[in-house]
């Protein structure tokens, strides 16, 4: 199996004097849940209809399990599952006419099995799936939406916003679903807005800023450059030290209570206490979302 | 399956009821023809009717006024009526101009995000456009077939096979080209209305083209640039031959404009 299922190098892509996507380089190990991250505008659909073909790269390659996605892009979308963040279907099919349609359009036959388990999972009735698509609500025509990407159990999973109109309790239902099918050892290469959703699902994240790549790490790695808010509360009044450790920052000084950032492993900012008379000591967890919302404004 | 199969059972499913009715309004129409031409042709209206014509009319017309008015020329008058060809545009105009439609509606990120070439979208294009002429322009010589055979009463003489099958023929030719044109201007469009729009208001210069270059000379010269030029009902009335040259000039449109679309579908951003 291919380490990296999805691959771009250099990749560019203009809409006349407008640049999308400037010269965007990353790797998506297999297996793991890529979030692909940026404000509005930022080039993520531009990338993710690049990789399907929609749109052709100004320059620079895709590929997904080694098939240039535009000289090999039907081998590349053999094994593709897509749900675009707009989902919208003739309003005058049935759901279940949907599915079977775009079922016959995938090259792997999807069985009823797998069909059953994801309506069940997504709480979608046969009922359901007998109606007009005109009578489905915003949150019905998603969750179908997330059925026909899912239904073939596609090795590589692109969703473009899968969370948008969906309530919490299906929210929930498809985070197991990701999660299941990371366990599976699929890949899935998703963009998301919602950044305690991308904190909870993915591995991985790379932010798009204006087009270019400003970060592609592990989850865990963002999170650790996110400043801890560290409180030391003491029982008598101390006076704080002329030098403190490197990356630790005062917030608020008072005689019985510091305030402290840390972006740093804390164990210096600990042995620089053992002296003092410590009554307590506070550490609020790294939040995903600081970090991430710093690169979107620059000033990371 | 042929994915462009799937695709064409898809569009046909979304199709049928407007290709049933007008095949089912059409071939009727051929059947009311029958029994106008029956009606007049039996209280010997035809030669009260030339009589009536004004001579500018008549000049103009020349012998294809005495032509027209007869059983043949009423019944051939379903295949070159100014309602009919523009239904029947207007079907082709549809059937073309699928590919920007569904792109508009979302279906083709879904369906091209699947292993299919965009080829396929054409391809089931190509198919609609040279089936659903074939099978209203035959419907409704089977009209004029069944409306010739039970409706007119013996003796009088409908427009023969020959005629029938050449007008057809015609027809079928421009209906080709106009889906052609059709699917070329698609294939560069994001917006359906856009490009019927266009394709619509090009139907309707060249029809006025055509019209008026056949009664005002200096237009004459340009009306070699109208795909109806290329369409003469009113010559196989008189007895003129079917011609091929027109026929295959339509058929050329039709593969300039279908081979255009499928090269600018092809390169272009979706």
């Amino acid at each position: 199996m291919t380490r990296h299922p999805v691959v771009i190098e250099g990749l560019t892509k203009r809409f006349g004097r407008l640049v999308a996507v400037k010269n965007l380089s990353l790797r998506v190990p297999a297996g793991q849940v890529f979030g692909f991250l940026g404000l509005n505008g930022a080039g993520k659909t531009t990338t993710i209809r690049v990789l399907l073909d929609l749109l052709r790269p100004t320059s620079g390659r895709a590929s997904i399990l080694g098939h240039d996605c535009q000289s090999d892009g039907l081998a590349a979308r053999a094994a593709v599952g897509y749900l675009p963040s707009e989902i919208r279907f003739y309003p005058e099919m049935t759901g279940r006419r949907v599915l079977q349609l775009f079922a016959r359009l995938s090259a792997i036959a999807p069985d009823g099995e797998r069909q059953h388990e994801l309506l069940d999972r997504l709480s979608f009735s046969p009922a359901d799936l007998d109606r007009r698509i005109r009578e489905y609500s915003t949150g019905m025509k998603h969750k179908l939406g997330i059925i026909q990407a899912f239904q073939a159990d596609p090795m590589v999973l692109i969703l473009d916003e899968p969370t948008e109109g969906l309530d919490p309790l299906v929210q929930e239902a498809f985070y197991d679903l990701i999660e299941d099918t990371r366990q599976r050892g699929r890949t899935v290469f998703m963009s998301s807005h919602v950044l305690s959703e991308v904190d909870r699902v993915c591995d991985r994240i790379g932010i798009l800023r204006g087009g270019e790549l400003v970060l592609d790490a592990p989850v865990h790695d963002v999170r650790r450059l996110a400043p801890r808010n560290v409180r030391v509360t003491f029982t008598e009044d101390v006076t704080p030290p002329v030098a403190w450790p490197p990356g630790v920052c005062v917030t608020d000084i008072k005689p019985r209570r510091w305030e402290l950032t840390s972006t740093v492993e804390l164990g210096p900012l600990v042995a620089s206490l053992t002296s003092l008379p410590v009554a307590d000591m506070e550490i609020v967890e790294r939040h995903l979302e600081d970090v991430v919302i710093d690169y979107y404004r620059g000033d990371a | 399956m042929w994915m462009p199969l799937i695709l064409t059972r898809h569009s046909v499913r979304r199709m049928r009821s407007l290709l049933l009715t007008m095949t089912v309004i059409l071939t009727g129409f051929q059947l009311l023809l029958a029994a106008l031409a029956d009606l007049l042709g039996n209280s010997s209206a035809f030669s009260k009717l030339a009589g009536m014509a004004p001579p500018a009319v008549r000049q103009l017309m020349g012998p294809s006024l005495v032509t027209m008015l007869s059983v043949s020329g009423v019944m051939a008058l379903g295949y070159f009526h100014t309602a009919i060809e523009a239904a029947l545009v207007a079907l082709v105009i549809m059937i073309g101009s699928e590919p920007v439609g569904e792109l508009e509606a979302g279906f083709t990120d879904l369906a091209l995000s699947r292993p299919m070439g965009r080829s396929a979208v054409m391809m089931r294009t190509l198919i609609l456009m040279l089936v659903c002429p074939t099978v209203v322009v035959g419907a409704m010589g089977l009209g004029t077939a069944a409306g010739e055979h039970w409706v007119l009463r013996e003796g009088l003489p409908g427009p023969e096979p020959r005629l029938v099958w050449s007008i057809a023929l015609n027809l079928w030719a421009l209906l080709i080209a106009w889906g052609g044109i059709m699917m070329a201007v698609a294939s560069v469009s994001r917006r359906r209305g856009g490009a019927i729009a266009v394709v619509a208001t090009a139907a309707l210069v060249a029809t006025l083209a055509d019209y008026l270059a056949r009664a005002w000379a200096p237009l004459q010269k340009f009306a070699w640039l109208s795909p109806f030029h290329y369409y003469s009902p009113l010559d196989l009335v008189t007895g003129a031959a079917l011609s091929w040259t027109h026929v295959l000039t339509l058929l050329g449109i039709a593969a300039t404009g279908v081979a255009a679309a499928f090269v600018l579908f092809a390169r272009r951003d979706l």
